[in-house]
């Protein structure tokens, strides 16, 4: 978690460097986050050797990200939508989780995923509706190591 | 996690002296919340002016925080930032907490030293 970290404050910087516009990157680093901490808590949780590749392109308007990791198949029905925890009446039946494929969902569009030779890819592109940015490749630095 | 304290009437104000709430802080801001709010009574709020990044392991440990105060307390957020605020609002949790623009004893105008 302290890797996701730091790799997203170095997203954080590149992405500042080519002018991405400021909500649209929190945006990037809200999803990223839930991502590659969902990778690391989920997928690699019994991976010592776990590793993620991820990579972000800004293609003309779109951002897109791209996860790759060697974990724990990610269950399929989180692919297409997940729904937002109940929040219950009282302080004590209130959810401590569960919101990170909400977020990841009400901010991503077109998400794609493959598992293939027991790795996993994820690939998604970011919602809305960004000024125009010069075509630019963003490729963060690569793997991410799990711990 | 640095969590500094100060009260100021029956409101224990704990200021997060870090600019992430995130996975990595989570359990370490849980164990902060718990040995400040232990012994308090009263209002609990938090000044969340520094932090600029909060994510959902991050929320849910404000929620467990909030759960440490007894008698149905709710858990206050002072200056939530942008990102602070985009998650509290996408999470419908902005519901939840009580949360305050500016802190609440500077607009009283009262002296916060």
């Amino acid at each position: 978690m302290e890797a996701v970290r730091s790799h997203l404050i170095a997203v954080e910087v590149a992405a500042a460097e080519r002018h991405i516009e400021e909500a649209r990157r929190a945006d990037m680093l809200i999803v990223l986050g839930e991502v590659l901490n969902n990778i690391v808590e989920h997928a690699l949780s019994d991976a010592p050797e776990g590793w993620i590749d991820c990579a972000v392109s800004l293609v003309e308007r779109d951002l897109s990200i791209e996860t790759c990791d060697n974990g724990a198949p990610l269950p399929p029905t989180l692919v297409s939508s997940a729904a937002l925890p109940d929040v219950g009446a009282e302080v004590e039946t209130l959810p401590e989780g569960g919101w990170g494929w909400f977020i990841v969902h009400s901010l991503t569009d077109d998400m794609t995923y493959e598992r293939r030779d027991g790795m996993n890819r994820l690939c998604f592109s970011l919602k809305g509706n960004p000024a125009a940015f010069p075509a630019t490749d963003l490729r963060t630095p690569r793997g991410v190591s799990a711990r | 996690m640095e969590l500094s304290r100060a009260t100021y009437g029956d409101i224990l104000a704990l200021t997060i002296e870090e600019e992430r709430l995130d996975a990595a802080a989570a359990l370490a801001f849980k164990e902060e919340m718990r040995d400040a709010t232990a012994s308090h009574r009263g209002r609990v709020l938090i000044d969340m002016g520094r932090v600029n990044f909060l994510d959902s392991s991050g929320l849910g440990a404000l929620v467990a925080g909030m759960k440490m105060l007894d008698g149905g307390r709710r858990l206050e957020l002072a200056r939530c930032g942008p990102v602070v605020d985009k998650v509290l609002r996408l999470t419908r949790m902005d519901t939840v907490f009580i949360l305050h623009a500016e802190r609440p004893w500077m607009a009283d105008g009262q002296d916060a030293a």
